[in-house]
């Protein structure tokens, strides 16, 4: 079942996105073309200079538009959910976890497609085409897991980003008639919460740190491999997020099931 | 007399803050009949329905489809046409029939397709540019291809014109199974009484009474229509 | 054929009436297959658990007969339906009768008023 709410997923959301990030590409594409031909000629004309800087700015603009989109899309998904859309798709014979993976899993997807794509479009308004390429003696085997560790620290933050806003969703369900309002109050009062959680939490390491002597435990830190050890900390941050997100998770999956409240 | 108990409900409740929409209801429904579920506007009727299609989380008491809660066992079990259109609009006939199909091991396309030619509606239609009268016809069509073991149907005659009522109540007698129970919602009872074995009557989230048409009817010497008109008399 | 279910009395009840109507004026001929439980409750649209229990009803009255795999038949004995026919028959005179006494009318302005109608018919 998971893949078949992944591929309707998949569809229901490429039927707006790619409209969209095609447009954006061809708009993206025309600017760039635009700058590789005027920055090659010496002497312009101040107003054609005037106009060039205007359509790189409106081209930003429009990737800053596209990003948003994507999130916007991502989450309404998933606040449709909840609403107008629950009466099909929670009448579904699918354990509510499903859907919520589905659609993690989905604008987790599109978000990376999305960074790459901000990527390929950033390159083409710089005007050069070739910087893209690798030079073969960056691929150590270091720099391979650094890459992983990155992308793997860039995935949980993505997914822990959704899901706060998935919680939210939750949340705000329970208020009936104030569905919307209630949803964005509670996402801001989630962050809020957050925020403070994690000063707290700072504050209780560097009590604990002092408590255990850890710089005496730092000390051997040092004498190790730094890069492993920068690793290291990466992983106990991964797993920390990790053990957020499951707490997100279980909150917004405990109110869909137990105190689902559909309008 | 089939006294298979598919579906019950024991002292179910359902609280909106202080507000109680179901107020201890109980009942027992039986497979191979069709049953009507009648009350004003109000009375919990809808509630009752959600709660049970596992839509809304009930406060208190036990419902029952098959023996198990509501989950994703009854929800295979269940065939539940809501009294809205929960279709997206932007979807097509097709769409709608190959979604069903994808996720409802019970569904019978052919037998879809086949009413759907019936309303002339063609697969590449869009919902949204059908009339709302065809829109809910459609949705009855789909949730009526299951092959499930209850039928929930909120006020499936709600707002429509004569002739679709009748559709809509043909519809139910040619899809009738004895291993099925189909439950619907009404406040408006009149040529439907004929259609029902039994009716219960829901008043402000209580049963006040289960009883078969036919039984009502030697008892009163009325029809159920004229029966809720005094139940209910304001 | 057509069926008329009114309120206030049990749809059992009116069902039996009408399929044995149905069975006299030969709408079912005798020794023909009765349509099954379902089609004919959604002809009159009445739950077909009723008109089940209309047509077990007939069966008692050994107006139909039940064949094993096959759905049930009407019966092919003329005795059977001839005395339903007489039965329905004298009802309806009876209930005539009735009324035209209501009316106001004696035996003889009766008769005459019979003789007279089916002459113009």
């Amino acid at each position: 079942m998971l893949t078949k709410l992944l591929k309707y997923e998949a569809k229901t959301t490429a039927r707006v996105l790619l409209p969209i990030g095609g447009g954006v590409l061809a708009f993206t594409l025309v600017t760039g073309l635009a700058n590789t031909i005027l920055n090659s000629w010496s002497e312009l004309p101040t107003a054609v200079e005037w106009m060039q800087a205007l359509l790189n700015v409106a081209a930003v603009l429009a990737l800053v538009f596209v990003s948003g989109v994507c999130v916007f899309v991502n989450v309404q998904r998933f606040y449709r959910l909840l609403g107008e859309q629950g009466y099909l798709m929670l009448s579904l014979p699918v354990p509510v976890w499903k859907h919520i993976a589905a659609k993690l899993i989905t604008a987790c997807v599109w978000t990376i497609l999305g960074i790459g794509y901000l990527l390929l479009c950033g390159t083409i308004l710089g005007g050069s085409f070739v910087s893209l390429s690798f030079s073969g003696d960056v691929v150590t085997p270091d720099a391979v897991a650094a890459f992983m560790m990155l992308f793997l620290l860039l995935l949980v933050v993505l997914a822990g980003t959704y899901l706060e806003f998935y919680m939210a969703c939750a949340i705000g369900g329970q208020f009936g008639q104030q569905r919307l309002l209630a949803s964005i109050v509670a996402y801001f009062v989630i962050g809020f919460v957050e925020q403070v959680l994690c000063v707290f939490l700072v504050i209780i390491l560097a009590l604990g740190a002092i408590q255990i002597n850890a710089f005496a435990w730092f000390e051997m830190f040092y004498q190790a491999d730094s890069f492993w050890s920068v690793i290291y900390i990466f992983t106990v941050l991964i797993l920390g997020l990790l053990v957020v997100n499951a707490i997100k998770w279980a909150i917004t999956q405990w109110l869909m099931t137990r105190r689902l409240n559909l309008a | 007399m089939n006294e298979n108990v598919i579906y019950e409900a024991q002292n179910l409740c359902k609280r909106y803050g202080r507000k109680p929409a179901l107020n201890n209801a109980s009942f027992t429904v039986c497979a191979g009949k069709l049953v009507g579920l009648l009350g004003p506007n109000g009375s919990g009727k809808t509630t009752l329905l959600k709660i049970s299609a596992g839509l809304l989380a009930r406060s208190g008491g036990t419902v029952l489809i098959d023996g198990q809660t509501p989950g994703v066992y009854t929800k295979s079990v269940t065939s539940y046409l809501p009294d809205r259109m929960a279709l997206p609009t932007e979807m097509r006939a097709a769409d709608a029939v190959s979604l069903y199909a994808d996720f409802y091991p019970d569904f019978d396309a052919a037998k879809a397709h086949a009413m759907l030619a019936d309303l002339h509606i063609e697969a590449r239609d869009r919902i949204g540019s059908m009339s709302k009268g065809t829109q809910e016809k459609m949705q009855l069509c789909l949730t009526m291809s299951r092959a499930a073991k209850l039928y929930l149907l909120d006020e499936p005659l709600g707002g429509v014109d004569p002739a679709a009522r009748d559709y809509i109540l043909q519809t139910i007698l040619r899809n009738y199974s004895e291993d099925a129970a189909l439950v619907l919602s009404t406040h408006l009872i009149g040529d439907i009484e004929k259609v029902l074995d039994e009716v219960i009557f829901l008043k402000e989230g209580t049963v006040l009474r289960q009883v078969g048409v036919d039984t009502l009817r030697e008892e009163c010497g009325q029809s159920v229509d004229e029966y809720f008109r005094e139940v209910y008399k304001c | 054929m057509e069926w008329n279910i009114t309120n206030g009395r049990p749809v059992y009840v009116q069902l039996v009436e009408q399929l044995e109507l149905a069975l006299v004026n030969g709408t079912f001929p005798p020794g023909s297959k009765v349509p099954p439980v379902r089609e004919l409750a959604a002809d009159a649209g009445v739950n077909p658990n009723t008109m089940q229990r209309a047509l077990q009803e007939l069966e008692t009255r050994g107006l139909l007969q039940a064949q094993r795999t096959a759905g049930r038949t009407v019966t092919a004995d003329a005795d059977v339906l001839q005395q339903l026919r007489r039965k329905r028959a004298v009802a309806l005179a009876q209930t005539f009768l009735h009324q035209m006494q209501a009316l106001g009318l004696d035996r003889a302005e009766t008769e005459e008023l019979l003789r007279q109608t089916a002459e113009e018919e």
